[in-house]
């Protein structure tokens, strides 16, 4: 069955589920960018089988019963990933009945885990696919405490069990964020973040006897302090919310004993303890635009941050929180490429290197064999704004662009119409 | 630009006595800012009048770039020349005048300077700490008698972000938690010790409305009106009502020469509407509730200049297009609550393919820095769908026709001989995400220069502490 994407897109197959998912697809004639060892290969093909990648070359034989996508000198890229954001947890940001990423006056921390709450009929997750976003960390926001809980790594293909890497990252706040949530000092703040470490190692510690008498003079529940002696245990990666030079450096001091790896969300002054940063090993998942002085915690900002700590040996990779905007990640990427990071640092740094910060290096964020088949077809640079994604495919299944958006497009296409058409 | 109405010929021959000779008069005339420059009893200027005064500047000759003239036009190849703060040619092989300033134009693009006709840069500066947020009255829910450019600190470290990012002119609105958020005003964006020497010179007073959630979600929090969407809509008529009877008694007066009524900050400037002087700028984002606006509108006989953010105005684009309302827009935003949850991206295509007047605008201090960028998804959404517009068309969202809406396309907006020579040379295609501002001239006048030995504006806050690279990259 050799088809090429046009027609299997004026059959509207793509959009299927399943119908189109044979076992063996090839995607053929593209500029593939691996974001691995084998780099940018040009009229290559990709094989995927089950959803897997099975070979990358530019003389990979394709088998008789493939499914031929022709891409025709078009760009392939591996899915985007939008490494710490809310997808799946909130639909409308502004109706509070939909916000399913915080607690308010819940006294969860560490243990709160956002995996159950994960909605896989959200109309987020076709606009993410239209643009291009096959994956994300749904992440808790800070609540009422400097730990906002557990994040897990999703899937947005809207197929059951978006879930595939539960609880993988804990994410804490310091700074004024912090700082709002353990009685308004900065200092404060990282102090309760080090303590709850503490007193889970006391916990850990102790019997199940001593630990019922323990429990009473610990400033948090058994259910938060078993969660951190498994962050512990597990060495699982702190995700800590933190802008300001003066709060990384402490944060940094503090943490040296602790056996957890650190990652840096926000780190608008980071670029000043660049150094520190990558003698540390500590990546930075930043927002390439946020250059604005718009609080004190931020005074430092500026539009080079990401190029500078590349420079300074520091990984980088780029976010944006609200999950109605991670189609922006390639904006974001596009950005730090104008403000001098190398083009394909900045594509790793929403392919490559969030699949590696969740732990997930070795099956995501590469076109690769054994690797994941979450792949991309550009009309062009995925990093210019006017180019846009032909499909987008998630284990292997081809998505052709769709969303509500697209159907409302299409109902008021002819606007001077009286009568609208039926949905879709 | 100005529409006259029957009573203006007051104020026309009031205008010309004091021009010959100062003389008194009626001090509810002095507050009118649409008189912006003229003399008033004694020395200087009219109170809250424009004190720009365009820096010095000479000729300038960039040669050989790509032109979007702004109108939807482009020129390869071309050259642009201005002089004395205003655009004499666009056109190929212009000669040089004796003493003119040659820029290379070769790979790069030139443009006007952009226009965002939706900003709240000095009324919400950065950072963004309470001591700072001035920039809605929320008090009561019409609030006619406030003026944005009274709460704009000129030193807000995000007016020169803004201009590295192509923007030479920008409106600055109150925000919408109120139905009636009071007087916006349009910047040239240059650093100033006052907000009176950067306010457009004789650019039209606008005023601003807002729909749906906000108000409604602010007054009715404190149980007090209004509180549904239909509680807007009375808050509005009740407004306009008073507004008529007010500017009734300002016409006896003047047919009958007796005194007239007791000054009303409130009426002065909703009155100023219904005579057609101030332009109303309104915050509204369903289509069904434009729908409603416009019979206010019809109502009181008064215009609707442009709808603001109107994420469903792809719904009604032919209606707009009909009425001459333009939509001020995002390219993409959407989702952050319930009235834009139909956003798409394709609203400024569809806007466009309906023949309306479509406008890229900010409403950020983020996305201001690049409204090229959103100019380019916009532009991107179109070319998905099949529709054949390319870059010069898109520019007119971001000049043209914001220059339009904020009633000075007779001034700015385009690189018309004799306009402002408000131009922005790009390091490349501007829609192009790889494209920088190499250097922004406001009246001629070079504000922004890219580069080691550029030209880089900087407010006081941001001595000792912000650093260089806030806006371009330090290599």
């Amino acid at each position: 069955m050799k088809r090429t994407a046009q027609q299997l897109l004026a059959l509207g197959l793509l959009a299927l589920a399943g119908a189109v998912q044979a076992e063996v697809t090839a995607i053929t004639g593209a500029t593939v960018h691996t974001l691995g060892p084998a780099g940018t290969l040009e009229n290559a093909t990709v094989l995927v089988r089950d959803g897997i990648i099975e070979a990358v070359g530019v003389e990979v034989p394709v088998p008789a019963e493939a499914t031929v996508l022709e891409a025709e000198g078009q760009v392939l890229t591996p899915g985007l990933l939008a490494p710490i954001t809310n997808i799946g947890l909130v639909e409308v940001s502004g109706v509070g009945s939909t916000n399913d990423q915080r607690l308010k006056d819940t006294p969860v921390g560490p243990a709160f885990s956002v995996r159950h709450g994960v909605n896989r009929f959200s109309v987020l997750f076709g606009v993410a696919r239209t643009g291009g976003v096959t994956r994300a960390l749904a992440a808790p926001e800070p609540g009422p405490g400097v730990f906002a809980g557990q994040g897990s790594v999703i899937r947005l293909d809207g197929a059951p069990a978006p879930v595939t890497a539960p609880d993988r990252v804990l994410v804490a706040a310091l700074g004024e964020r912090g700082a709002d949530r353990a009685g308004g000092s900065r200092a404060r703040a990282l102090q309760s973040l080090l303590q709850g470490f503490a007193e889970a190692q006391r916990y850990g510690r102790s019997n199940e006897l001593s630990r019922r008498g323990l429990a009473s003079g610990l400033s948090l529940p058994y259910y938060d302090l078993e969660a951190l002696e498994r962050a512990l245990s597990e060495k699982q990666p702190l995700w800590v919310h933190v802008d300001r030079a003066a709060d990384l450096e402490a944060l940094l001091a503090a943490t040296e004993a602790l056996p957890l790896p650190l990652v840096i969300v926000g780190g608008a002054e980071a670029w000043r303890v660049a150094p520190a940063l990558a003698a540390r090993n500590v990546p930075v998942v930043l927002d390439p635009l946020g250059n604005l002085p718009e609080s004190f915690d931020r005074l430092g900002a500026r539009i080079d941050n990401a190029t500078l700590l590349h420079e300074a040996g520091v990984r980088v990779a780029f976010t944006e929180l609200v999950g109605h905007e991670v189609r922006e990640l390639r904006q974001y990427a596009g950005n730090a490429v104008a403000q001098g990071l190398p083009w394909e640092v900045a594509l790793a740094a929403i392919t490559r290197v969030p699949a590696e910060l969740w732990g997930e290096g070795d099956r995501l964020g590469q076109i690769a064999p054994g690797y994941r088949a979450d792949l991309v077809l550009w009309t062009g640079d995925p990093l210019e704004l006017t180019s846009w994604a032909r499909w987008t495919m998630i284990e292997g299944q081809p998505f052709a662009p769709a969303s509500r958006q697209l159907q409302l497009r299409d109902r008021y296409r002819n606007p001077a119409q009286r009568v609208l058409p039926p949905g879709g | 630009m100005r529409i006259l109405k029957p009573w203006v010929p007051l104020l026309g021959a009031w205008a010309l006595t004091v021009a010959a000779e100062p003389a008194p008069v009626p001090a509810y005339y002095e507050a009118d800012p649409s008189r912006a420059g003229a003399p008033v009893r004694g020395e200087g200027p009219l109170p809250y009048s424009s004190r720009y005064a365009p820096e010095p500047s000479g000729a300038v000759l960039i040669e050989n770039a790509t032109v979007l003239l702004g109108d939807g036009t482009r020129l390869d190849e071309g050259d642009v020349l201005f002089d004395a703060g205003r655009i004499v040619a666009v056109g190929q092989d212009l000669a040089a005048p004796v003493g003119a300033a040659v820029v290379d134009g070769a790979g790069r693009w030139v443009s006007p300077g952009i226009i965002d006709v939706h900003s709240h840069l000095g009324d919400y500066p950065s950072p963004g700490v309470e001591a700072h947020s001035d920039g809605n009255e929320a008090t009561a829910p019409v609030t006619a008698r406030v003026w944005a450019e009274h709460s704009v600190w000129p030193q807000d470290p995000q007016f020169p972000l803004a201009l590295m990012g192509g923007v030479t002119t920008l409106q600055i609105l109150p925000g919408s938690a109120n139905l009636v958020g009071g007087r916006g005003v349009t910047l040239k964006n240059v650093q100033a010790r006052s907000v009176m020497d950067m306010k457009f010179p004789g650019a039209p007073h606008s005023l601003k409305m807002a729909c749906g959630e906000n108000p409604k979600r602010v007054y009715g929090r404190r149980r007090s009106a209004p509180s549904t969407r239909m509680g807007n809509v009375a808050g509005y008529r009740e407004s306009w009502i008073k507004a008529r009877a007010y500017q009734a008694k300002l016409d006896a007066a003047a047919a009958s020469g007796e005194d007239l009524p007791d000054r009303d900050l409130e009426m002065e400037t909703l009155a100023g509407v219904l005579r057609g002087e101030i332009l109303i700028h309104n915050h509204c984002y369903r289509a069904d509730e434009m729908l409603i606006m416009l019979d206010i509108a019809r109502e009181f006989d008064y215009k609707i200049t442009a709808f603001h953010h109107a994420t469903e105005a792809y719904k009604i684009a032919d209606v707009l297009a009909e009425e001459g309302v333009c939509g001020a827009l995002w390219a993409d935003w959407w989702g952050f609550k319930m009235e834009s949850n139909d956003a798409i991206e394709e609203n400024i295509a569809l806007m466009e393919q309906a023949g309306a007047c479509a406008i890229v605008h900010s409403d950020s201090a983020r996305d201001i820095q690049r409204l090229n960028q959103e100019a380019a998804k916009a532009l991107m959404a179109a070319q998905r769908m099949g529709l054949p517009y390319d870059e010069a068309l898109a520019m007119r969202w971001l000049t043209q026709n914001a220059a339009k809406a904020l009633g000075i396309a007779d001034q700015t907006g385009t690189l018309a001989p004799g306009l402002m020579a408000d131009v922005v040379l790009w390091s490349g295609n501007p829609f192009s995400v790889y494209s920088r501002a190499e250097r922004v001239w406001i009246d001629g006048h070079l504000h922004y220069a890219a580069g080691p030995e550029g030209v880089r504006p900087t407010t006081d806050f941001d001595l000792a502490q912000t650093p260089a690279g806030r806006g371009e990259a330090q290599q």
